[in-house]
């Protein structure tokens, strides 16, 4: 894979030539600064509307080793004061510590530091946690604009983008059961199975809970989530996600054992307690912890260390562009078989949409994609190579 | 960016980085590692008290090494058996890379099942020692790093005094013959070194002697000192039924003892949870599990107050590092079942990334660890292996396992095959 080339390898080997180093105290590093800001990337009034992907916000952690840490899933700016408070000063490698005195609510952050450890290791960070596997298959998650339930969408766009979509080389896709008449999507399932295949997976996503406030749609009972899960096995979906309501661990658990096709879940949980609770309940056939809501990078490679000996597997609920870089860290570590990409905009395939994120970057390279599978970036840290003069031009002043 | 200026400035980079190339920039991809070569052999250090059975310090030692293409050995004070390594662990691991830990268990356990990582645990030290060292970091802060030094308590096993008569038989090592004033005076010895905890067998064919022997040691050392026991029960081959257990344990509370360590069989999961539920003091156990499955049955079914993974059995300090996010999730401390002499490093650094792990447990005769490993000493560039203050070991501020080890003093003392 990556073949060393002379001048590197030679310049390994005198780095490892003072021995005397190995026994050399080590120094803890210290975090000195932490900065939480929104950037705005130049792009198009066109291909912002679009979806194209120009605004992130970005946490960077500094510290006394000379290295810095960058993530683009940053928290919310009014959180700064109080993540400087509970990091500064303190030892960038005792990660558990800070997580529990309240890193596991920055999100970013957390990806931030795990960027910088690994910089200063000089491994990327999945290899420090487990390094289970070295690419993991990418399904995109389709959500088109206008109405949040997509009813407004032809049954011929979806069919079309995941034509396109296969094309493109990807395993996968999901879409949202969304519809006021879910056998509306049922429908779509059959049409889009019909022309892509048995070898290409579709998902379908309820989350039950947050279209309430968005498209007025409600929870189903358990008849028609039981109904609907049937119709969709029939039609050839791969899972159906969140059919019920977050805080209820019974009814898919009752749902999976009466059902083929998988029941997925988890995506708004923090912390590890809510995972145990779903895998003593068997809520779920797959755990989708968040990179970000479930409290970062570690608190979700311990989530897939649980559902593991339950034998569960856990797949990371996604997201998008430059802040995948977190994510994917965590699914490498864990060996997860596939990683969401979300939320992509159709027409637009993910590199179209992320292309202004390459601006902030000095190598220009997000991410590798092969056969539909997303590579390990072979690179130390979460593997972006940030370029502090371009951030600051897109700093977003306020 | 570091380039090669900023880095030569910043000296604590430097120091933070020992094995930086300055060459390299961040931008460079990184190489993967592959292990060219693993092996094990024993190290034989010359005994100066002769053959003296009273004479408990460690002088032989079992060895794992990993070698790498990074130009980096890993070494751990465990031993992998040479026809395990040959048939196992060499196909398994030389040209694969160092850091895909997971995958290798992943294969070990596929091609052995779930039994098939214990095998390795020694070899799996070594190569986080590699790991550590090329990062420049203690393995412990690569693991989500938690705290830089674990409360230790002494288990202290006497030696049979009819073995040293030449007489032994089995159930000796029963401590029968050993007097209660004897493990109290250690006690004492112990608590006045700072070391505030000490662990002994609860073997003696009366289960209420042990009980009256943890009364005279609480009267010795007064309140405060922290007396564990350890019942192993499949170790003095016989298991006390459950009425035994429960008086023990009421005996036990009345002492004010810690806790009671695997009161049943080892792979009992229903009869200590009954226990526990019952009594106050502490049931604890766990050494014997060999993998993070019968981990969660034990936390499902609450069988133990603390889960106790031995890093050795359950297949490495990254199983073990699993197993205590297990116990972290169902709110379970998690301490490690110990070791001796230098084979600790790899459980004082899976011990300090771990949430939940308070203690670190050192086996071993009526000695302190510190006389346990003096002769170690040698085998180093450092004058002790780990330092004690205040009875905690503290994590060595050095990469890897933390063992500054003397590679001419290696060569010297290795035992011909």
């Amino acid at each position: 894979m990556l073949k060393p080339t002379r001048r590197k390898f030679l310049g390994y080997s005198a780095g490892f030539g003072a021995v005397q180093a190995l026994h050399a105290a080590v120094k803890p590093v210290r975090i000195t600064d932490v900065d939480v800001f929104a950037i705005s990337i130049p792009a198009s009034e066109a291909a912002v509307a679009a979806g194209v992907q120009n605004r992130y916000v970005v946490a960077k952690v500094v510290t006394d080793a000379g290295v810095t840490g960058y993530s683009f899933a940053g928290p919310p700016l009014s959180a700064l004061g109080l993540v400087r408070e509970a990091l500064i000063g303190k030892d960038l490698f005792n990660v558990n510590v800070q997580l529990q005195n309240g890193l596991w609510q920055w999100g970013g952050v957390e990806h931030a530091v795990w960027d910088a450890i690994g910089k200063i290791a000089k491994r990327p960070v999945y290899q420090l946690l487990g390094g289970a596997s070295d690419r993991v298959t990418a399904y995109l998650t389709c959500v088109w604009k206008g109405a949040a339930d997509q009813s407004q969408v032809s049954f011929d766009d979806q069919v079309a983008m995941a034509v396109k979509i296969k094309k493109a080389g990807f395993k996968g896709m999901k879409i949202r059961v969304w519809r006021p008449d879910p056998l509306d999507d049922v429908e779509v399932c059959r049409r889009i199975k019909e022309a892509t295949g048995n070898d290409f997976h579709l998902m379908f996503d309820r989350t039950a809970e947050m279209p309430v406030s968005m498209a007025g749609q409600q929870v189903w009972d358990f008849e028609t989530g039981l109904r609907i899960a049937r119709e969709l096995q029939k039609a050839g979906a791969y899972w159906l996600e969140e059919p019920f309501a977050r805080s209820d661990y019974d009814s898919p658990a009752k749902l999976a054992e009466r059902v083929d096709i998988l029941i997925t879940g988890g995506e708004s949980y923090s912390l590890v307690a809510p995972f145990r609770e779903c895998l003593l309940h068997r809520t779920y056939d797959i755990l989708q912890p968040d990179g970000r809501q479930a409290g970062g990078i570690f608190r979700c490679r311990e989530v897939a260390v649980l559902a593991e000996s339950f034998h569960v597997p856990t797949i990371l609920h996604g997201t998008m562009s430059l802040l995948l870089a977190g994510w994917l860290q965590a699914t490498l570590a864990i060996g997860a078989p596939w990683q969401e990409v979300a939320l992509i905009t159709p027409p637009l395939l993910p590199e179209e949409q992320w292309a202004p994120g390459l601006k902030v970057l000095k190598r220009k390279e997000m991410f590798r994609f092969e056969d539909g599978q997303l590579l390990a970036p072979p690179y130390a840290g979460i593997g972006l190579d940030v370029d502090e003069e371009a951030l600051a031009r897109y700093r977003v002043r306020t | 960016m570091i380039n090669r200026r900023t880095l030569f400035r910043n000296a604590a980079a430097a120091l933070a980085m020992p094995l930086l190339d300055p060459l390299r920039s961040l931008s460079d991809e990184v190489r993967a590692v592959r292990i060219t070569d693993v092996e094990s052999f024993r190290i034989s250090l010359p005994k100066n008290g002769g053959n003296d059975v009273n004479d408990q310090r460690v002088y032989d030692y079992g060895v794992s090494r990993v070698h790498t293409d990074a130009g980096i050995s890993g070494t751990a004070f465990i031993p992998c058996p040479d026809e395990i390594l040959q048939r196992w662990i060499k196909p398994t691991l030389v040209g694969q890379d160092l850091f895909a830990i997971q995958r290798h268990i992943d294969r070990l356990q596929m091609q052995r099942g779930e039994s098939g990582v214990q095998i390795w645990s020694g070899v799996e030290h070594a190569m986080w020692d590699a790991i550590g060292k090329i990062a420049g970091q203690p393995v412990a802060k690569l693991l989500g790093g938690t705290r830089d030094k674990l409360r230790v308590y002494r288990t202290t096993v006497w030696p049979s005094q009819k073995q040293a008569s030449g007489s032994a038989a089995a159930g000796d090592s029963d401590q029968s013959d050993i007097a209660y004033e004897t493990q109290a005076k250690f006690a004492v010895r112990l608590k006045d070194a700072g070391i505030e905890g000490m662990k002994v067998r609860a073997w003696r064919p009366h289960p209420m002697d042990d009980v009256d022997m943890v009364g005279v040691v609480r009267a010795a050392v007064g309140p405060g000192f922290h007396i564990m026991l350890d019942r192993t029960a499949v170790r003095p081959g016989w298991v006390w039924d459950y009425p035994t257990a429960l008086q023990v344990c009421r005996g036990l509370e009345k002492h004010d003892a810690y806790w009671l360590e695997e009161p049943f069989d080892g792979h009992d999961i229903y009869g200590p949870a009954r226990l526990a539920a019952e009594v106050d003091i502490l049931i604890t156990g766990g050494e014997l599990a060999k993998s993070t499955y019968e981990f969660v049955e034990f936390l499902v079914n609450k069988t133990y107050d603390v889960v106790q993974p031995d890093t050795r059995i359950c297949g490495g300090i990254w199983m073990a590092r699993k197993i205590s996010m297990l116990a972290e999730a169902f709110g379970v401390p998690c301490i490690q079942h110990g070791t001796a002499s230098l084979a600790l490093a790899g459980y004082v650094q899976a011990g300090c990334a771990m949430a939940n792990c308070e203690w670190q447990e050192i086996i071993g005769s009526p000695n302190l660890p510190q006389e346990q490993w003096e002769p170690a000493r040698k085998l180093l560039h450092t004058d002790e292996p780990f330092l004690i203050k205040d009875g905690f070991v503290l994590l060595p501020d050095l990469p890897g396992l933390g063992l500054a080890l003397n590679e001419d003093a290696m060569k010297e003392y290795r035992a011909n095959a």
